[in-house]
């Protein structure tokens, strides 16, 4: 690993003695500085990575932070700041970090930066949104310049996602300005540092000229902020920005092949599910949520409602980008509205009404997904009327198992792995579960406790199959962030919707 | 040029067109499950985004075109005046008949009632009425009842002024004080004297909220707190089709112009009735 | 005169506080705060913990008071999800907003009293019934419909115009116009009425009788008295503006304190809410003050808030 890093620095130092001799010899003014501009729909709420909690944040800030770890899209680990990260015992942890790195002022990135960063995400004090994924760790011990020993509570297999969460606060820049300073002045190792920030307009970063890494392929970041989607589009049609978030599947259809500019739907790791809540009647019924499961047709509302781009249909409820399990080992649900309509009056189901709760406008088409699939359960004999609700009283009920009996719910998972999304959505009592069943129960904390690779896939293969038989929910789709980017960039986005300018490439003209 | 100002008797040519546009409202209200072409919740995946009917050589069936799910949109144009009308009438009429009498009584009994009402509504005006709008159908959640509990607890503040400083200068009159002297009960005497007096104050104001409350509701469908999606409404229906105005231009033109067309007609009324009932109220609003 | 200013300006504060606690107690009611300010799957202790530290798991009286003591001092809190001064956040934005809104008025101004005025003069004419047209249903159309069909006429097809932002005064015609048409066709209406009736008067009759020229007559003589009216609603229009300016921002995807009033209410960050609701009243209570103060001082005939509707 660390040869990789010193042949791509030393490659990165000859282009730029290169460069640099070229410009001395040519007698040019200065040379035109290389700009990227990426339209966004939502404005940053902060440079301090300690107080972010939203993936839209840290796709900013990750240009500005090192991680000590890096995931590519095929799930395998990256060194960033830590070269060497092995485990010594179940509980124990040894990270060595890369040596030369500074901070834009000057600061070494070294351990004590790195215990500073934990430090301050576990004092509750700092009300840092991120406390309960680092809270495993028990013990951080700075043995060296560079070197860390990290011990958890208890066996983590998620020990690794952890640090390539993890971005690095310097601890004197810190101390001595204090977080509300930091939060529009941040100070980091990543490739770029703030330039401006004009709120609710862009953000502009330019490159720290000194990147471990590599000179970035562009000096100089824009991120603009474009609420309209129209907008957007203009911006990108017009040339005014190279890449756009946040096309929605109507308009990056339309927009698709029309002009210097390409489309791309990105899955995520956002799983959109019909979810049950046995509290509330007939959830509790296995027949009622068979009969769903075979009354929705998935393959229609991708289709059409999402024209095709704008979900990725999944067999289980693990999202088909989390690499290295069986998601499509389960088959689907088929599409059989006769049959559901038979188990229905089997079981003395015909024609009821129930409610069915849905975000508002929190994910994206989650109001016109559950509006279809309510018009496909009506054809049924369910009738189902749709409750748009406002994300915060959502998360109420969900927290709170207070959905009604059928509800359109999308599953996170930023770990790469099954446990904690289905301990959260599937385990009696988890934290968003409305679903519990003793045997699923004992099949997932068999599973989790697995650290080999090859067993834990297997067993949680088994609970997903077990979810399916059960109906503890009805699979639909991945969310696809769809995004608009110019002829001029190679790059291609990611699953988990992170943004490393570092990633980018300009095409040859 | 002149226009005729008169036509078919006594009515101008605006009240005329006022009742038009208002009769065909009603009328659609009333005899939608007649009228429509199919049920307005009728999706149909496969025909979503279709164009109207007379744009493509194909019959399609969708007069006016179809939305995102393949519903027709003429159907939920007409379906959709039942909750402009309901939304319209209970606002208006609730939050005219609270109005009124808090007003009414603040102008008779005075003194720290009145301060107290008059106190409330300079509150209630102070705060923008969309911010206020979000906030309360946040914490209620949309619906038909939330959103006229918005529109009542904002909007009576117009006619308890109104109600207000018309109960004042009739209470100077001569009428309050007899009725007085005879030993009249208040509610009597505001009933009988003052409410003849404001009433048509009151009937200019309600006509022209209408339109208001019409508008208010799509721009609280616009983001996203307006009625339930089941029940189609024009403002829900122009939030729908905001997104795609450029692919789709008719999801939100036509109950754009549904909207243009019936609170126009009402403006059109409230001036008339303002012309023949108060001239001394012209130039309000 | 003083007696009533005092007067007035106590009834300002008290109306600034109930404010304010109407707009916490619908905060409060909301669901949970930290819905959006924590990942979905932090665990219960954690919440509880996090609810501790920013003190919302203290009784709403508590909440209140401690809000209503430091607000008295001029702190509004820290920003739930931006961890920075909330009405630091608010003021940033302010002078985008107002210079939205006195530029929409100025737009209205110069198209509408001009309008207004032709419209008198020519009445019931083609001329009155296109101008009153026009007005009519600029009153009866959604801004924010307007404002889209803007964006896809002039700033898609014809690139006339950039789609939104704030940057340069080409970004700002679009916005200002839209948010205008109300106020546009109001004022235009008003002008209308109030030269219908100045011009039906002795003084104009003896200005015309000595020969002059008509243009002297309606701008010098007639518009000045006329004026009064149209002056006096300037203030409530401004009072609108601002509030329809909460759904110009958000099409146009202005930076003022609308859309950071919409996305603070979205984003349940309560101290932001409470800010620009206090900002936005005091505005609103100082223009209604200064109106009322004009209305008095140029009509001495005063009649108690008899200013009708509006």
């Amino acid at each position: 690993m660390l040869q990789r890093g010193s042949r791509f620095l030393l490659a990165a130092m000859l282009v730029s003695a290169l460069l640099l001799s070229a410009g001395c010899g040519g007698g040019q003014d200065t040379a035109e500085l290389t700009e990227i501009v990426i339209a966004i729909p939502t404005d940053a709420t902060t440079m301090d990575p300690l107080v972010q909690s939203s993936t839209r944040d840290g796709a900013i800030l990750r240009n500005m932070f090192d991680t000590l770890l890096k995931i590519e899209n095929d799930g395998s680990f990256t060194p960033q700041l830590a070269v060497s990260v092995e485990q010594e015992s179940p509980t124990a942890w040894l990270i060595e970090l890369r040596e030369g790195v500074t901070f834009s002022n000057g600061e070494p990135v070294n351990a004590e930066a790195v215990k500073f960063t934990l430090d301050m995400i576990q004092d509750p004090e700092n009300k840092s949104p991120q406390l309960s994924h680092y809270k495993g760790f028990s013990s951080i011990e700075v043995t060296d310049d560079l070197k860390l020993k990290i011990e958890t509570a208890s066996p983590d297999s998620l020990f690794k996602v952890r640090l390539a969460n993890l971005m690095i606060l310097p601890p004197n820049y810190y101390r001595e300005n204090g977080g509300e300073h930091f939060a529009t002045n941040p100070v980091g190792s990543g490739a770029y540092t703030l330039e401006t920030w004009v709120k609710d307009s862009h953000i502009t970063m330019e490159t720290n000229g000194d990147y471990w890494q590599g000179d970035p392929p562009y000096d100089v970041v824009t991120w603009r902020v474009v609420p309209e989607e129209g907008s957007r589009i203009a911006d990108l049609q017009t040339g005014t920005a190279q890449i756009v978030l946040n096309l929605s599947p109507d308009q990056a259809t339309a927009l698709d092949g029309t002009g210097d500019f390409q489309v791309q739907a990105a899955a995520t790791s956002r799983l959109m599910t019909v979810a049950f809540n046995i509290n509330e009647w007939p959830g509790d019924q296995l027949a009622f949520r068979q009969a769903v499961a075979l009354a929705i047709d998935v393959e229609a509302i991708v289709e059409h409602v999402l024209s095709g781009v704008g979900g990725t249909i999944a067999p289980s409820v693990l999202s088909p980008v989390i690499p290295n399990f069986p998601k499509d080992a389960v088959d689907p649900f088929e599409y059989n509205p006769e049959r559901a309509r038979q188990i229905l009056a089997e079981n003395g189901l015909e024609n009821i009404s129930i409610e069915f709760e849905t975000t508002n406008n929190h994910f994206p088409q989650d109001r016109q997904v559950a509006e279809a699939i309510a018009g496909q359960l009506a054809d049924v004999g369910i009738d189902a009327t749709v409750i748009p609700l406002e994300y915060g009283v959502f998360f109420q009920n969900w927290r709170n198992a207070e959905e009604s009996p059928a509800y359109l719910a999308g599953h996170g998972n930023i770990w790469w792995d099954p446990e904690p999304q289905l301990k959260a959505f599937f385990q009696t009592g988890g934290i968003l579960s409305s679903y519990g069943d003793e045997e699923l129960d004992a099949l997932i904390a068999e599973a989790s406790a697995k650290s080999d690779l090859v067993e834990r896939s297997a067993a949680f293969g088994e609970v997903l199959q077990a979810i399916h038989d059960q109906v503890a929910a009805v699979p639909l789709y991945a969310v696809n962030f769809i995004y608009g980017v110019s002829n001029e960039v190679e790059w291609e986005p990611r699953s988990d919707a992170l943004i490393y300018v570092m990633d980018m490439e300009p095409t040859s003209k | 040029m002149k226009l005729p100002t008169r036509v078919a008797g006594r009515l101008p040519s605006k009240a005329i067109i006022g009742f038009a546009v208002m009769a065909a409202v009603v009328v659609c209200a009333l005899l939608a499950p007649w009228l429509a072409p199919y049920d307005p919740n009728d999706q149909s995946l496969p025909d979503r985004l279709s164009k109207p009917n007379w744009l493509v050589d194909e019959d399609n069936g969708y007069f006016l075109g179809s939305d995102g799910l393949g519903r027709d949109i003429l159907s939920r144009i007409i379906y959709g005046s039942r909750i402009s009308l309901t939304i319209g009438i209970l606002a208006v009429g609730l939050s005219g008949i609270l109005g009124s009498l808090l007003g009414m009584s603040a102008g008779y009994f005075g003194g720290w009632w009145e301060q107290l009402v008059l106190r409330l509504a300079d509150i209630i005006l102070s705060i923008p009425f969309i911010l206020l709008a979000i906030a309360i159908v946040a914490v209620l959640g949309p619906s038909i009842v939330n959103l006229v509990i918005v529109f009542v607890a904002t909007r009576w503040v117009r006619y308890a002024r109104v109600a207000a400083a018309q109960t004042l200068s009739v209470k100077e009159g001569d009428f309050v004080a007899a009725a007085n002297a005879m030993g009249a009960s208040p509610i009597r005497t505001m009933r009988l004297h003052v409410l003849p007096n404001i009433t048509s104050a009151l009937i200019v104001l309600a006509t022209l909220d209408f339109g208001f409350v019409i508008i208010i509701e799509s721009g609280l469908s616009f983001l996203g707190l307006g009625v339930p999606p089941q029940i189609p409404s024009w403002g829900g229906m122009l939030a729908d089709g905001r997104n795609i105005l450029n692919l789709a231009w008719w999801i939100s033109t036509f109950p754009g112009l549904a909207i243009v067309a019936t609170v126009t007609a009402f403006n059109l009324l409230g001036d008339w009735l303002r012309d023949k009932l108060d001239p001394t109220l012209r130039g309000q609003g | 005169m003083t007696r009533y200013l005092v007067w007035r300006l106590s009834l300002a504060v008290l109306v600034l506080f109930g404010v304010s606690l109407i707009v916490f107690m619908l905060l409060h009611l909301t669901g949970d705060p930290t819905a959006l300010l924590l990942p979905e799957d932090t665990p219960e202790e954690i919440r509880e913990q996090f609810r501790h530290e920013m003190g919302f798991d203290q009784p709403l009286s508590v909440q209140y008071g401690k809000f209503l003591w430091k607000a008295l001092q001029g702190d509004f809190g820290t920003s739930y999800r931006q961890r920075l001064p909330a009405m630091a956040l608010v003021l940033e934005r302010l002078p985008r907003t107002y210079q939205l809104t006195f530029s929409a008025l100025l737009i209205a101004m110069i198209v509408a009293i001009p309008a207004g005025v032709m419209a008198a003069v020519y009445r019931n004419t083609w001329v009155d019934t296109l101008t009153m047209g026009f007005s009519l249903i600029g009153q009866a159309t959604p801004t924010y419909w307007m404002g889209l069909l803007f964006i896809i006429l002039f700033s898609v097809r014809l690139r006339w115009f950039p789609t939104g932002g704030a940057q340069g005064l080409e970004s700002l015609v679009l916005p200002a116009t839209t948010l205008g048409l109300y106020s546009m066709a109001r004022i235009a209406r008003m002008t209308r009425s109030s030269m219908l009736e100045v011009l039906r008067t002795n003084y104009v009759r003896t200005a015309r009788a000595k020969g002059l020229s008509e243009r002297v007559v309606l701008y010098k003589h007639a518009l000045r008295n006329a004026a009064l009216p149209i002056v006096t609603i300037l203030g409530l229009e401004l009072g609108g503006l601002l509030g329809g300016a909460v759904i110009t921002e958000m099409v146009f995807s202005w930076p003022g304190v609308g859309r950071l009033a919409v996305n603070a209410i979205h984003g349940h960050d309560y101290p932001v809410v409470q800010a620009v609701v206090f900002i936005i009243a005091t505005t609103f209570v100082l223009l209604n003050l200064l109106t009322d103060l004009t209305y008095a001082l140029l009509d001495p005939r005063i009649r108690y808030d008899g200013k009708g509707g509006a």
